[in-house]
């Protein structure tokens, strides 16, 4: 089912990170997720640890049969694992613009420009792309936009904040902390 | 206008439907010979761009070989194909 990679361990650590966060998020255990896609026993979790550890990264079927049991679109589950790859060496900036998580930055980047038509457009884009599970919540600063948070069907988008999100103020569903 | 999730050549939202192993592993072998074919790459000259051989390159279309996560990567990025809509064709087929 898997094999080790001594290539590209920045995918595999990303990878790891990513599958970690959405396993947690939706609170099942490395057997259950591992049972979830037809790896049973100790064995099944071991493999799982192995992925989040970075040790090892799946086939293509085995990373969409982990997607479908996290309950995330493959692609979702792609597009998180490469922009965190982008900020590496995978892929250079001119596709790094296609992933999700930097377009939330722009998303929120031409909110604090006041674009607000080509925001609305932005998001519907957006929300097509992950099958209409995106809320975007959002205030205005001043007369500008200002984000608070996108969340999908799962919770909050697993936003890690650069430098530049980090001028946004991102709150949690849950708690209504500013971050 | 800025694409969102999958790239410039796809605005349909990505399938989320069941899956299974089997017919995954066939999908993935005929979008990826698929794409290979419609932009006239042959497998030598594909195998060349990735590094391998002619034959690992067969070996992963004609299933003795399985596409690791990697592969598929490397291979979207030979041919110039953003991963997330290579990934969308394989869902859909």
């Amino acid at each position: 089912m898997t094999s080790t990679i001594n290539m590209w361990p920045t995918l595999a650590r990303d990878f790891g990170f990513t599958l970690r966060d959405f396993r947690e998020r939706l609170k099942i255990s490395e057997d259950q997720l591992a049972s979830q896609i037809g790896l049973n026993g100790p064995d099944g979790a071991d493999a799982i640890k192995q992925f989040e550890y970075g040790v090892e990264i799946p086939h293509l079927n085995t990373f969409v049969l982990l997607a479908q049991a996290l309950k995330v679109s493959p692609g979702a589950l792609l597009a998180e694992t490469l922009w965190r790859s982008t900020r590496g060496h995978l892929f250079d900036d001119s596709q790094a613009e296609n992933y999700w998580a930097p377009c939330l930055f722009r998303l929120g980047h031409y909110g604090q420009f006041g674009a607000v038509s080509l925001e609305r457009t932005a998001l519907e884009n957006f929300s097509a792309a992950f099958n209409k599970n995106v809320t975007v919540e959002y205030a205005r600063k001043g007369s500008e936009p200002h984000f608070l948070a996108v969340y999908t069907q799962t919770g909050v988008l697993p936003i890690d904040p650069g430098e530049e999100i980090r001028q946004y103020r991102w709150v949690r569903r849950d708690d209504g902390d500013a971050s | 206008m800025i694409a969102f999730g999958q790239g410039q050549t796809s605005g349909a939202p990505m399938p989320q439907g069941v899956f299974d192993r089997v017919r995954l592993d066939r999908s993935i072998r005929i979008v990826l010979r698929g794409s290979r074919t419609d932009l006239d790459v042959s497998q030598k000259e594909l195998a060349n761009r990735i590094g391998w051989t002619r034959n690992q390159i067969a070996n992963l279309e004609g299933g003795r070989r399985s596409v690791h996560l990697t592969d598929f990567l490397k291979i979207a990025k030979a041919l110039n194909v953003d991963p997330l809509t290579l990934l969308n064709r394989v869902l859909r087929w």
